[in-house]
Parts: structure tokens; sequence; C-alpha cells
């Protein structure tokens, strides 16, 4: 799961979260499947009780048995196991999960972040200077051990633009790294070693939010000699400091390998000593792999279109586990366009939405929400109240409107769910005298269309990779925004962004927030239809499975 | 008569969809407790509902409706463009033979499925663009035959002796070649109707035919298609019905062929 844009910044060297979401095949209502079963092969497990390590982040780690081995189907290769490159749902699931363990990392449902290499951070200065200090006894895989400078290192090299990464815009709030990117310095101005594990990190402004970049896979240490010494050739032989390591990738057979860190530094952990991904198979067959056996869980999901073969055969319920994310769904109007001109007209459509009904078409994947926020966001106090379906109120509005006869077209793709949301939006707007035409395009055609603001309406989705409402916030609502699509522009909301940016803490950042939510309900840029589930699938011989709202799978602390 | 009496069953089918309720209506009790389409046989909707819950057979009648509107109207495009064409060609000669068969010599040689996609992405979706296509792929077939028999029927002494009577060639063709293949005419229509259903049920299917919410069955088919496994009524039953048309159309040329010793099945119904 493409999991990883915070926000869409233009000029970046990287992907938009559009492509990046294409480039992995997802459509809207994607599922992310990411469950572990039991071992194919099955290899005696010890029987002896692991003593883990005291304080690890995230949901219970103790009480397993070390041993055993799962394989992972995945439609797609990954595009790359380099951490800086890697992006696409079966990369991103490697090197959140297995290879690397950043200075940080979120919580089971996206809470936090909390300390993972790094031991702490502190922040001053209100925001913009930030002080990490590195956990000691932290190795690379090939058992040398990490120091700060090999963070900046790691990071400079975030910024190197003969890697192309997709994270370089990133890393810009931190001093000078602009100009890394840019070749007008050799080294990022704003780190300082203060002693050889503590880092002094300095911002160009206040931002709260700097420390969910230092729990993204990208910001994990990597050694410069196995860099230097593989080259172009280091994603095949990739070194950080994650639970796992890469012992072999053969892309002929369409198979890599990732066998377990011993000297990890979340002691104990992981207990599976193998883990393989194997990729080239269809959803069909992938889904016929998992009932079998071959494999232990579905790397991308589910696809949409299996959902409903799923929820009928009763076999294969045992597979299943859905899970809420921090996404959502809605329709996108172009407020230059008629007739999305007038608010009221764009209120009337969302209460003329039955969402109810909508839910029961997407199988489980969506759950009715009439809000642009993700409906699950930690600590949160939502004020807004979603819309909800009332077509008296929407025809009153349409009146108000003088617009009782309106027509449009949804610029929508072939993907699903969208056909069916599409078809059932069509019959329940006609309950209140719209006329919705459906033009049907491809992927590519619905990217230059909304990209080039050239519809009057298209469905859209976004999944958030931060616990903070500023992700979909600053990427889709604010004025100028790279994802704004919808010629949306609210000064109000705008401020509201700016000043949760800077807030001095999460609470006061999400009060704002709230704020923010409220006036973009009012203004109704959107139709706003669900909150997204994954549908989740995982062999029910695993013990202790938990997933990662951002990351996916908890393999280190998996057990069979 | 077997292909006459089934067409006549698949149009009064079409004719009387209104009795079976509106095609793109979704019914509250059209999609069970598990989100699953009904199956066939359910109480209240005979033959299934879809993905979404619109009553099946409600969708065929009206998607009988579709197809059959734009079979006769492509059908009559198209062969009359290629009568006018095979005409023109065989009885002018010279010239207009030489430029009118390269041209449609060149037609015949473009791969339909390819070519009907790519034009409908260029003229736009729905039942025109279906016709349009059609027409464009298929009026070559006809041309040719027809050119074949009116090159035969320019030798006929009735048409000599008119030609040496001085009467226009516009007036010989209209009314002395013409008629003389209003036998041929006729099953190439019939089959020509056959093919026009398949081909149109196959752009619908790959999304460049009839878009949604309008019930057509080719389309009805591709809506179906991921749910085969566990639904297969969705995609079986717009299938019977396109197999079915398609059937009689074929039949209904068969039995004029036969009665002018014609053969021209297994050309026509290569796509």
């Amino acid at each position: 799961m493409e999991l990883h844009e915070h926000f869409d910044r233009e000029g970046s060297a990287g992907l938009t979260r559009r492509g990046l979401l294409r480039a992995a095949g997802l459509g809207a209502g994607a599922l992310y499947l990411a469950g572990c079963g039991g071992t194919s092969q099955q290899l005696p497990s010890s029987s002896k009780q692991v003593k883990v390590a005291a304080g690890i982040p995230g949901p219970p780690a103790t009480g397993g048995r070390q041993g055993g081995q799962i394989a992972i189907g995945w439609e797609a290769e990954g595009n790359s196991m380099d951490p800086v490159i890697g992006y696409n749902l079966t990369s991103w699931d490697a090197l959140c999960n297995c290879i690397t363990a950043p200075p940080l990392v979120f919580g089971a449902a996206g809470e936090g972040p909390y300390p993972n290499a790094a031991e702490q951070i502190t922040a001053s200065h209100n925001n913009s200077v930030y002080t990490v200090r590195f956990r000691s006894g932290v190795r690379f895989q090939h058992g040398r051990a990490v120091t700060a400078a090999d963070y900046v290192y790691s990071w400079e090299r975030v910024l190197d633009r003969k890697l192309a990464s997709w994270a370089s815009s990133y890393l810009y709030p931190i001093e000078g790294a602009e100009d890394v990117f840019k070749g007008k310095a050799k080294s990022i101005k704003g780190l300082k070693l203060v002693d050889p594990m503590t880092l002094r990190i300095q911002l160009t402004e206040p931002d709260l939010t700097f420390p969910n970049i230092l729990a993204q896979p990208y910001m994990a240490a990597v050694p410069r000699e196995v860099v230097e010494r593989y080259g172009t050739n280091f994603p095949t032989h990739v070194v950080s400091t994650g639970p796992f390591m890469l012992t072999s990738y053969d892309t002929a057979a369409q198979t890599c390998t990732f066998a377990a860190n011993r000297g990890y530094f979340w002691s104990g952990l992981p207990y599976l000593n193998k883990i393989t991904y194997r990729w080239g198979a269809s959803a069909q067959t992938e889904l016929l792999q998992l009932e079998h056996g071959n494999i232990q869980s579905i790397g991308e999901g589910i696809g949409p279109s299996l959902v409903p073969q799923v929820s009928a055969e009763p076999s294969l319920q045992k597979y299943v586990v859905r899970i809420a994310l921090p996404a959502v769904t809605w329709i996108g109007l172009n407020l230059k366009r008629q007739p999305f001109t007038d608010v009221r007209v764009r209120q009337a459509l969302n209460y003329a939405v039955n969402r109810a009904q909508l839910g029961r078409v997407t199988y489980g994947t969506g759950v009715p929400w009439g809000l642009p926020f993700p409906k699950t966001l930690p600590e949160f106090p939502r004020t807004a109240t979603p819309y909800d379906y009332d077509l008296e109120r929407a025809k009153s509005l349409l009146r108000a409107a003088g617009a009782e006869k309106l027509s449009f077209t949804l610029t929508s793709t072939a993907d699903d769910p969208n056909p069916s949301i599409a078809q059932v939006l069509q019959q329940q707007f006609r309950a209140v005298g719209v006329q919705m035409s459906i033009d049907t395009v491809s992927d590519n055609a619905y990217d230059t269309a909304t990209t080039n603001k050239n519809f009057t309406a298209a469905p859209t989705h976004w999944y958030q990779v931060q616990p903070t409402a500023l992700d979909i916030l600053t990427s889709n609502y604010t004025t100028g925004a790279s994802s704004n699509y919808w010629n949306y522009s609210d000064h109000q909301v705008d401020k509201l962004a700016s000043e949760a940016l800077r807030a001095p803490t999460t609470k006061q950042s999400n009060a704002y927030l709230a704020q923010a939510e409220e006036l973009i309900k009012r203004d109704a840029p959107g139709l706003f239809l669900e909150a997204i589930n994954f549908v989740d699938g995982r062999s029910p011989d695993l013990e202790n499975f938990h997933y990662n709202v951002f990351y996916g799978t908890y393999y280190d602390r998996l057990w069979t | 008569m077997c292909g006459l009496t089934l067409l006549g069953a698949l149009i009064l089918f079409a004719v009387i969809a209104p009795v079976f309720g509106p095609p793109d209506k979704i019914y509250a009790n059209g999609i069970s407790v598990r989100g699953l389409p009904l199956p066939f046989g359910s109480a209240h909707h005979i033959l299934g509902t879809d993905s979404i819950g619109r009553d099946m057979l409600s969708r065929l009648a009206y998607g009988g409706r579709t197809t059959l509107e734009f079979t006769f109207i492509a059908n009559v495009t198209s062969i009359g463009l290629g009568a006018i064409v095979g005409i023109t060609a065989g009885f002018l000669r010279g010239w207009a033979e030489l430029v009118l068969m390269r041209i449609t010599e060149v037609f015949l040689s473009v791969p339909t499925v390819i070519s009907g996609l790519a034009l409908a992405s260029v003229l736009g979706q729905g039942v025109l663009g279906i016709v349009v296509v059609v027409t464009a792929l298929y009026w070559a077939w006809t041309a040719r035959v027809v050119y074949g028999e009116t090159l035969a029927l320019r030798k006929r002494p009735f048409v000599e002796a008119a030609i040496a009577q001085g009467v226009p060639s516009s007036t010989i063709m209209r009314r002395h070649v013409l008629p003389h293949l209003s036998s041929l005419l006729l099953v190439l229509a019939a089959l020509n109707a056959a093919a026009v259903v398949a081909i149109g049920a196959g752009l619908s299917y790959l999304g460049a035919g009839v878009q949604p919410p309008t019930a057509e069955w080719g389309a009805m088919v591709n809506d179906g298609q991921n749910a085969l496994q566990y639904m297969p009524h969705e995609v079986v039953e717009p299938l019977v019905c396109i197999i079915l048309t398609v059937l009689a159309f074929v039949l209904i040329g068969e039995g004029i062929a036969r009665r002018g010793s014609i053969s021209l099945r297994r050309s026509w119904l290569d796509i």
C-alpha cells in the first residue's frame, strides 16, 4: 500500500500519491491484504519461550515461539528494495515490515509515532528544532553498529538526484535539504551531530508533524560501505536495521527471501526464521494458493472483484479480516464548472446520497461516511456531523438554488467498485431530478482529465500516511494543493491548516483541523461517500497477527 | 421458419419490456443480506438480480430493445452502403471499379475488433457509435459479394439491351440490376445482422459500446463476469440472449439461401 505520501509538493522529484497508487494498480476501494498464515513447509518450531526486549512499540510481542516460515503472494514485483526508491505495494510491505527500522514508528492504529531505532526525540524552539538520540545497540544487518552519522548519510542519499527518490521532497522541512536536492550544497545544513548518537535537526519553520517523517522507511539507516560496494545493485543486496534481511532475490523465478535478523535490536524478535515473497500470480490464483496453503497471505489483498466471491463462500470466511483504514472515498466536484459553482447544489447532492445503499454494493470494503476527513483519526475531536440521507432537504436546496433540473457527467474509470457506485448514484440523483451521465475512461485518461481539471465530477480516494488530518487537508483542500483538482479555495481553511501545522501540541493542532473539517463539510467540494476498509486475508494458522494501518502486518511478532 | 419464430419471440420479449419494470431500478430487496445479488429463481426476481440489485428479467428485455435497435440500423446502413458500392463498381467498371474495389479490399483487410475499439474511442460510445463502427467495418463484405453478382448480371441480355437502348446507367442499376439482387441482399442482411449482434455486444463488453445504465446484453456480460463463479446467471442469461439472436438471424439467412442455393455463412461470421 502506497501509504507514504505526506504532502504532495510541486517540483518534487518523486511521484504524486495518484501516480504511486496507479503504479501499484490500486483504484478506488483498493484493498490491502497482509495477513500471514501458517508455514507452507513446516520446520520444527522451538517450544522454548523467547525473552523479548521490553518497550517494543506497537501490539503485544511476547509469548511466541521461534522458528517457522511463511510465504506471501504478490501480483506485482516490488519496484525496488532500496528504502529511498521502493514505493509500490510489494516494496512498501518489505521495506516497512522486514528490511528497515526507522527512527520512529506509528502504532497499529496510526497513533504516535513512538521511538524505535531512535531512543528519544525532543522538540524545541516551537517545534522548529528536533533533537534525536539514537538507540545504542542498533546494528546493521551485516553487523556494524549504527551511529547518527549513518542517518546523515542515509538522509542525504534520499536527496541524491541520481536516485530520483519519490521521497526527497519530504525532507524539505529540514534546513538546507532542498539545496542539496538542487545541487547547491553537498550536505544538509540543518543536520548537526551533537555526539556520535545524537542528531540535532533544524527545520526551516515550525512543524509539529515532522516526527511523522521519521516514521517512514526511507528515513531508516543504510550503511555507506554496502551502498558503495554494490552501487546500482544495492536494492537486491539491501542492508538496513530491520527484523528481516534480504537473503536472495531472483527476478526470473519471481521470488525473494528474507531471513530473520538475529541481531535485531528488539531482542527476541522476530520469531519467524524466514519470509518468502512470490509474485506474478493473478488475484484469483492467489486466492486459490491461500486456500491450499501454498501461501499464507495475499500481499495486495483480496481484489475488489473477488470480495463478493469471498463473501459468498463460507469456507473462505476464516481467511478474512476487515480493518478500518484512515482512508476515504468521495466524488470530487469541479467548483469552476456548472452546476457545481453553487454550494447549495453541492450540499443538495450530498444529502441525496443514500450511503447505506452504496455500502451494500461495495461488499464491506467501505462504510458510509459523509465527511471529508477519515473516520478513524487518533485523538481527533470531531465536531462536524456527517451528511446524512435527506431527500427533502436535498430537493429544498436545489429549489433554493433554482436548479431543479440538472445534469452533469461523471468521469470515472472501470476499476471496481467505481462502475457500481456510479450506477447507484445515478439512480439516487434521479430521485431529486438530477441526471448524471457516466463517462467511463481509461486510467490514463482519468488521470489526465483530473490533473488538467478537465472534468465536472470524478471519483477519488485518499489513504493517509500520517495520523493527522493535515495529510488529507494539505494535499486536497488547501488553495493550490497539488491534489486539489476541484479548484477549492477557502482562506479560512488555509489559515486553519497553517495554524494546525504550527501548533505546539497535537491536541491544539487537531482542534484547528476539526474546525477546518466543519468548513469543508459546509463548502462541500465533494460528495463524501465512504470510509475505506481493508479486507485483510491470512491463514488462520498464524498466531499473534496484528496489522498496522500504515505499514501492514507485524511480521516481527508473528509466529506459527 | 424456426429462425423467424425465434426472432419473433425475441422481438416480442423486447416489446413487452415495460411489463417487467424499469431496467435501472435498484431494488431494496435486490441484494441479499450478505451483499450478494439474488440468484436465478428468486421469489420476486425470477431471473435473479445483478450486482447492484437490478432485476435481470427487465434488463434483458430492455437490453433486447437496444440490441435489436442497433442491429436493425447498422444492418440497413452497412448493407445499403455495401450494395451501392458493389453495384456501382460491378456495373460501371473502369475507374469506378478500380477505385471502389481497392477501397473495399482495404476495409476487408482491417481487423474487425481492434478497429472497432479504435473507432469507438474516436466516435464515442452509445448506440450511434456502434452503428457507425459496424457500418464502417461490415459494408465491405456486402460490397464484395454484390460486386461479383453484379458482374454476372451485367452480361445478361436484358441488361445489355437496356445499355444498347441508351438507358442511363443509374436507371439500369436501379430498375434492372437491383431487383435481381434482392434475394442475395436479404440473405446478406440476415447474416450481417447476426454478425452485428455479436460485434455490438462485443464492443459493449469491451466498454466501447453502450454506456451504463443503458441495458445491453454485451455490457451485461461484462458487468457480470467477475461474479461468474458464484452468480453465473449474470453472465449466462445475457449470453443466451445473444446466442439466440445470432442463431435466429443465421437460421433466417440460411433458409433464404437454401431457396437460392447461396452459401455465405462461413465467411460472414468470421469476425
